[in-house]
């Protein structure tokens, strides 16, 4: 409980705009569990410490995109370019250097980059966010190519693999990496005006700009966030799978869009959140594995993935009517 | 006299326990213009929509042809003869005038499929009659905006009309096209047709109507034949009723204060004359005109930077590179005309609406507690006397005065020097307008510089230590003291525009 209730009247009003978000939240844990339960009665393989534990490792980088891709959503925007900066980042930096650090910070400068121009072309040139970055998305593919010849190569170095797939205590690095983004980007959202006045500029981009807000500034900051998400997503993804492809996160632009969808952001803006974000991530990937484990087929998963974007999105339209 | 083709019969309308229209009786005849006169709130387009069936009465009935006429939708009007021209055109840029004047009532071949010969005949044949020289297929985006009226007549007159009803129909033409457009009113006039006219122009309704109705407040105060009244008498049905005690008192010394805003020669958009003001200390000044003379335009060049030339500076300091931020920072605020558009967040909370403009107020380091935004909501709430069970439930969910109420708190946070209000009341109830007005003062008495946007005459009179008369994109008077009443207002504001005839230099 929060010290908003020392203010509140004795009985909880259920209709503050906090209570309907908070409602939603546990939807979403009711649905894993429900998803985890129903998969745990019928195969004694999935409730093991490992299958969690791959699971989580697998949400990571999905994890990372998503938090990026709904900053940009609650701003009003789109990212389809994450996925080709996923491989974009991994493919150069990676070939440019083989210290670890170095290897960082060069993905990270990168994906800032991209998503500045992203965001200087939606908050600067007035271009859809959907053209924008549909945009960059195959440019950067082009140079992807081009670069690499269509057969990217070179080693990784020992460190980068171990941040990918190594433990600390028993915990994956890559999972202490996302607990840390999503807390910064948790308290970001909340609690630091910045990241209210980038709601305020999702509910609406004409009443913030009459209130003073920095709104372009506030666009291209949505887009470099998610930018560099991506890149380090991507990094994180290479790293674990162990081998540089010019393809590493394909699909991920639109499982992040589901993924924030699912998880409460509104494409109509100023609506999003990271814990309900990274949740609808896990399901997304549970699903994945479910399917796995249960030998089903892979088809099965997207008829299951596809319904419960639509199921999300009838349930908050609903709430948002109320 | 014969029966008329359309009257009002004892009508009432309410919207809830709001009454709009009392008792009305009115009534058109063929071969007669009847105007319909008021002031922005009398009542007039909601007459119109009980004539055309648009609302329904909640008391008396429309005649028509002498039998009572229960229309509950605007087609059936239309197929008894009552045809209407809106002030906004319904016409569509991409398609030809005669696929306009017939949207939706093509002439079909014997296989269903549109008749174009028939169309563009029918078409040209109805323009014929109206004496409207126009060519039938040509587009009406290449037209005059002049000429799309013209093919709005043409539409509402396709079938056989026994009314038409014209609101405001000279508020967008030249002199020389509303000319155009009186000769074609007379010619229906003389065919037999019934017109109803809506228009603020004085003039025009003295040039072409036969017949006076005004409207005031709900109520018809005064009807009869044109030739029985003058300018002044017009004017005083339509604006004499008593300012009671919903405005305070006024500054007794207004522009005693220091000039808080200095405005030279600013040029809001090209091809507009400059525009030169200031705003003291202690005073209202309101800035009145008809809708679209230019009023929120000047408001939002100052606020808003959107201008293209001229000085404008606060408290003597320049402001050179204006825009919304920095406007708030050198202490100038503005309520914007629309609430919904570009005043509130509708989907967030009473308590992060109040704190919008300076999210960070009274937190440390850019960080916001938890409950901060609340309690401070909680404190603001309290103070300006909003009422909401919980500042934690959406804006929406408050009527328009609380959520009136709940913007201007969020620009006094700020400590501005100069506020704009455009249209600080639209949506309100009086009870809650009379708790605004008595802010205002209090906030001029206090020593702050307030300009005054309003289109209830009513209210910048009750309102205003001094007067800024809009018309045309320039400030045409300033009205001052005892000067400042509707009646001199609206004579400047709705005068026949004599600027392009050369202004005194």
């Amino acid at each position: 409980m929060t010290a908003t209730d020392t203010n509140a009247p004795a009985t909880p009003n259920r209709n503050t705009v906090r209570a309907t978000e908070r409602r939603e939240l546990l939807l979403l844990v009711g649905f894993l569990v429900v998803i985890w339960a129903v998969t745990t009665a019928l195969s004694p393989r999935f409730l093991t410490p490992a299958n969690l534990k791959d699971i989580l490792i697998q949400a990571a980088p999905l994890g990372f995109v998503v938090i990026g891709q709904m900053i940009v959503i609650i701003v009003r925007g789109l990212d389809l370019s994450v996925a080709s900066i996923m491989a974009t980042v991994a493919v150069l930096s990676t070939s440019l250097i083989d210290v670890t650090p170095v290897i960082f910070a060069v993905g990270l400068l990168l994906g800032a980059l991209i998503g500045a121009l992203n965001g200087y072309l939606v908050a600067y040139r007035k271009v859809t966010p959907f053209l924008a970055t549909l945009a960059t998305m195959i440019v950067l593919q082009g140079i992807r190519f081009a670069y690499t010849k269509g057969a990217p190569g070179g080693a990784l170095p020992e460190t980068f693999r171990w941040l990918a797939t190594g433990d600390i205590f028993g915990i994956p690095v890559a999972l202490i990496a996302l607990a840390i983004v999503a807390f910064a980007a948790h308290w970001m959202l909340e609690r630091s005006v910045f990241g209210r006045l980038l709601k305020l500029y999702g509910d609406s981009p004409d009443a913030a700009y009459m209130t003073g807000a920095p709104t372009r500034l506030l666009v291209v900051m949505a887009f470099v966030i998610s930018g560099v998400m991506a890149a380090i997503a991507g990094l994180f993804l290479v790293g674990y799978v162990g081998i540089v492809d010019n393809w590493t996160g394909r699909g991920y632009e639109l499982d992040s869009i589901a993924a924030a969808v699912i998880g409460g952001a509104a494409l109509s803006g100023g609506k999003g959140s990271v814990p309900g974000s990274l949740l609808a991530a896990l399901i997304l990937v549970s699903l994945f594995n479910i399917v796995v484990i249960l030998g089903l087929s892979i088809e099965l998963q997207l008829v299951i993935k596809g319904t419960l974007i639509i199921l999300a999105a009838a349930v908050y339209m609903k709430r948002s009517q109320n | 006299m014969a029966q008329p083709y359309l009257a009002a019969r004892g009508l009432n309308k309410s919207f809830g326990p709001n009454e709009v229209l009392k008792g009305i009786e009115f009534e058109v005849h063929g071969g007669h213009a009847v105007a319909l006169c008021g002031e922005n709130g009398a009542g007039k387009s909601t007459l119109i929509k009980l004539l055309t069936g648009l609302y329904t009465p909640t008391g008396g009935h429309v005649e028509f042809e002498g039998q009572p006429a229960r229309w509950t939708d605007p087609r059936q009007s239309l197929a008894a003869g009552i045809a209407v021209v809106h002030q906004e055109f319904s016409v569509l840029g991409a398609l030809s005038i005669a696929e306009n004047i017939y949207l939706g009532a093509e002439p079909r071949t014997r296989l269903g499929l549109i008749d174009r010969k028939a169309l563009t005949a029918d078409a040209q044949a109805l323009l014929d009659e109206l004496g409207i020289t126009l060519d039938p297929n040509a587009l009406v985006e290449t037209l005059s905006v002049a000429d799309k009226q013209m093919v709005e007549i043409a539409k509402a007159l396709r079938s056989e009309a026994k009314v038409l009803i014209l609101d405001e129909p000279t508020a967008v033409l030249s002199q020389n096209e509303t000319r155009h457009l009186f000769r074609i009113i007379n010619d229906l006039r003389a065919k037999g047709l019934g017109l109803v006219y809506v228009s603020h122009r004085l003039d025009e309704i003295f040039e072409i109507c036969t017949d006076i109705t005004v409207i005031k407040d709900g109520v018809v105060t005064s009807k009869g034949p044109t030739a029985d009244y003058t300018h002044d008498s017009v004017v005083a049905a339509m604006v004499g009723r008593e300012l009671g005690d919903l405005f305070p008192a006024k500054a007794a010394t207004p522009t005693a204060g220091e000039a808080v805003l200095e405005v030279r020669d600013l040029v809001v958009a090209s091809g507009l004359p400059p525009a030169t003001l200031q705003v003291h200390a202690g005073e209202i000044v309101g800035l009145a005109g008809l809708v679209g003379s230019g009023r929120t335009e000047l408001a939002r060049a100052l606020y808003a930077g959107e201008a293209v030339s001229g000085d404008v500076s606060l408290m003597g300091e320049p402001m050179p590179h204006r825009d919304p931020a920095g406007s708030i920072e050198a202490g100038m605020l503005m309520l914007t005309e629309s609430r919904k558009d570009d005043g509130l967040f509708l989907n967030s909370s009473v308590a992060r609406n109040f704190s919008a403009t300076t999210p960070g107020l009274g937190a440390h380091h850019n960080a916001i507690p938890p409950g901060h935004e609340e309690r401070r909501a909680s404190v603001l709430k309290e103070r300006r006397g909003v009422v909401v069970d919980h500042v934690g439930l959406p804006i929406s969910a408050l009527s328009g005065g609380n959520q009136q109420k709940v913007l201007v708190a969020r620009l006094l946070e700020n400590r501005p020097k100069l506020l704009i209000l455009d249209e600080p009341t639209r949506g309100v109830d009086v009870g809650a307008k009379a708790d605004i007005y008595k802010a205002l003062r209090q906030l001029a008495d206090d020593g702050m510089a307030l300009l005054v946007i309003s289109s209830e005459l009513i209210e910048i009179v009750g309102l205003a230590d001094r007067v800024l008369v809009m018309r045309d994109g320039e400030i045409a008077k300033e009205l001052r003291g005892e000067d400042i009443t509707e009646a001199a207002i609206i004579t400047v504001a709705a005068a026949e525009t004599a600027s392009h005839h050369g202004v005194a230099a």
